[in-house]
């Protein structure tokens, strides 16, 4: 990835939404720019637009105005299967939560992912297993989401970004609640993916000190960019 | 999009929420087969209703109106003797049972059959009639015997005559108590010149009213010129035209006053009792299955899996689920129905409700799966997240 070109370029980006009768601006004329190889670490307090910008660029949702270049791609002229084929392409989520199917295995949540790419069982496998030996679960495939800590769920996260080779990660407070030790585990994951592997990290956070680990931090508040 | 390993994933989903499915298909399996034998269950006890009134009732009852020239007077009414061997000429009698004046056995010629009349008492019995039981009893002086069938309703009580009166020759049985034997032909000589039998007293049934099975003499206490009211059965259409103001009750209609509801409704309402709550259950599961999915499906649409192929995972394995456990339903129904002898399993029936078992829970799960992933990603997760 060229670092001169950047990965994400987002451009006055507003994006507000309806409550009730009044519209809350949740993104106000944002202009950012993020490498591939790099992780961008967005901080702000709680409401500052952080969840949204990320949903913006991850082609979860559509800007209001101002423009997203992903990938080379205008995610504002994209349809909504369009953005679906982006996403499956392109992207990879971490979240605080929401990331893992508890009904399937820690190997076959990674599998389900490739599978949108169309891989070859050995590749998909190899690739898999690949994944769960670099964030150190690979003796642990056949487990249930269930039955891992936090921390190791967000390794499996990781491990299917990784196994995805997605070149957009975008992780929104993958360390909420963790504790420190396990923060900090969790982000050198996310470091290694951008400076080992080519992609391009975005992770919203409140904590400074995973922030600190960034490449670049981009503070909000109000929607608007302040640093 | 038709993705490779969605087939194994939904095998995968299927038995990673085995309790849940297993709730649901037994919900699927409990409706499919508790509906399938309820309506059985009904259509047996509406068979045995039909089978009842066919027996009482023929295929229809007749009754001559009352106040016209000739004829009875409403359904306890008299007959002239000329229309009553008139009716007796048309119908084909099959079966006269005919009664000693206390009612206790009767004498009954089915289809030509020679059966028995027991005899209670003497001829003033209307009036007192000591008990069968009497030890020893009292000798029999003047038969009645009375014809007409004794369940047949209050409105079609039988009639009597005295037999030594007709020269009916009865005489008393050797070994049994208070039973007489009577001649067939005989009896029937006598009914005939009552005007009750004709002189093919054979086939269907004719019932000889009115009169009262608690006061056995009404029926000696008739106008001169009159026997009891006819109600009679079969050769509906004849009676019609030769007495164009019968009155013609259906064997549905007999059917259904007899069991004071519509016989056409009894399976219905059998199947209902259980496929409403059954319904019910399928859609709450599915409702349920579908909420607790709700976190996964958004997951898998921020990974990039389309809405079609999301929804077709969540069909496809809710009706693997319900197609198995309708499966296991017809089984049941068929193990039962082949160990239950004529419980009336009806092919229709089998049909309608595999249709509900197969059909209705994944058509349920498409409109909740529709439903949830009908709004946008962004604000589902902001859900979560909350």
């Amino acid at each position: 990835m060229n670092s001169s070109s950047p990965f994400v370029a987002c451009t006055e980006v507003s994006k507000s939404y309806a409550d009730g009768d009044q519209a809350v601006d949740a993104i106000r004329e944002l202009s950012m720019e993020a490498h591939g190889g790099q992780v961008t670490a967005i901080v702000g307090p709680s409401g500052s637009g952080k969840t949204t910008l990320l949903h913006l660029i991850g082609g979860v949702e559509h800007v209001d105005s101002g423009s997203i270049i992903a990938a080379g791609v205008d995610l504002g002229e994209l349809s909504s299967s369009e953005q679906t084929a982006f996403r499956a392409r392109n992207v990879s989520f971490v979240f605080a939560d929401l990331n893992l199917l508890p009904v399937l295995s820690i190997y076959e949540n990674i599998s389900l992912g490739l599978a949108l790419l169309r891989l070859g069982q050995p590749e998909a496998h190899q690739r898999a297993m690949s994944a769960l030996d670099l964030v150190d679960l690979a003796d642990r495939a056949h487990r249930l989401p269930a039955t891992l800590s936090s921390g190791e769920r967000q390794r499996v996260a990781i491990a299917r970004a990784l196994a995805r080779e997605s070149a957009l990660v975008i992780a929104d407070e993958p360390t909420a609640h963790l504790d420190h030790a396990m923060a900090l585990q969790i982000t050198n994951l996310l470091r290694s993916l951008g400076a080992d592997h080519g992609s391009c990290v975005l992770m919203a956070t409140h904590d400074s000190a995973v922030a600190e680990g960034a490449d670049q931090v981009l503070r909000l508040e109000d929607g608007r960019r302040i640093d | 999009m038709r993705l490779p390993g969605t087939t194994r994933l939904a095998w995968r989903f299927l038995t990673a929420n085995r309790w849940r499915n297993i709730t649901l298909g037994a919900t699927v399996a409990v409706a499919v087969f508790g509906a399938v034998l309820f309506e059985a269950v009904g259509r047996t006890i509406v068979d045995q209703l039909e089978d009842d009134a066919q027996r009482r009732y023929g295929t229809a009852q007749i009754t001559l109106p009352g106040g016209a020239a000739g004829t009875l007077a409403g359904e306890a009414g008299w007959i002239t003797r000329d229309d009553a061997r008139r009716i007796s000429d048309i119908l084909r009698v099959e079966s006269v049972s005919v009664y000693p004046r206390v009612q206790s056995d009767a004498v009954l010629i089915s289809e030509g059959q020679f059966t028995t009349v027991r005899v209670i008492s003497s001829a003033d019995a209307a009036d007192d009639p000591p008990s069968p039981t009497d030890d020893p009893p009292s000798p029999a002086q003047t038969l009645l015997v009375g014809y007409g069938p004794a369940t047949l309703g209050d409105d079609a009580a039988s009639g009597f005559m005295d037999l030594d009166e007709f020269g009916v020759s009865w005489v008393r049985d050797q070994d049994v108590p208070d039973l007489v034997w009577v001649s067939d032909d005989e009896l029937m000589r006598a009914l005939r010149e009552v005007g009750v039998a004709s002189e093919d007293a054979v086939g269907n049934v004719l019932l000889i009213g009115p009169g009262d099975s608690k006061n056995p003499g009404a029926g000696r206490d008739s106008p001169d010129d009159r026997a009891p009211a006819v109600v009679a059965y079969n050769s509906a259409e004849i009676l019609i035209a030769e007495f164009p103001q019968v009155v013609v009750r259906s064997r549905q209609d007999l059917a259904d006053r007899a069991a004071k509801i519509s016989a056409e409704n009894i399976p219905l309402l059998l199947s209902l009792v259980l496929i409403l709550p059954a319904i019910a259950a399928i859609v709450g599961s599915v409702l349920v299955t579908g909420e607790s999915r709700g976190d996964q499906l958004i997951l898998l649409r921020t990974m990039g899996f389309d809405t079609p192929t999301i929804r077709a995972l969540v069909v496809r394995e809710v009706f693997m689920v319900a197609t198995g456990a309708t499966f296991i339903a017809l089984v049941l129904v068929g193990i039962v129905a082949g160990a239950v002898p004529n419980l009336a399993v009806a092919a229709k029936s089998i049909v309608r409700f595999s249709v509900i078992g197969v059909f209705i829970p994944p058509g349920l799960s498409f409109l909740t799966a529709r439903r949830l992933l009908s709004g946008g990603i962004h604000e589902r997760l902001a859900e979560f997240r909350r």
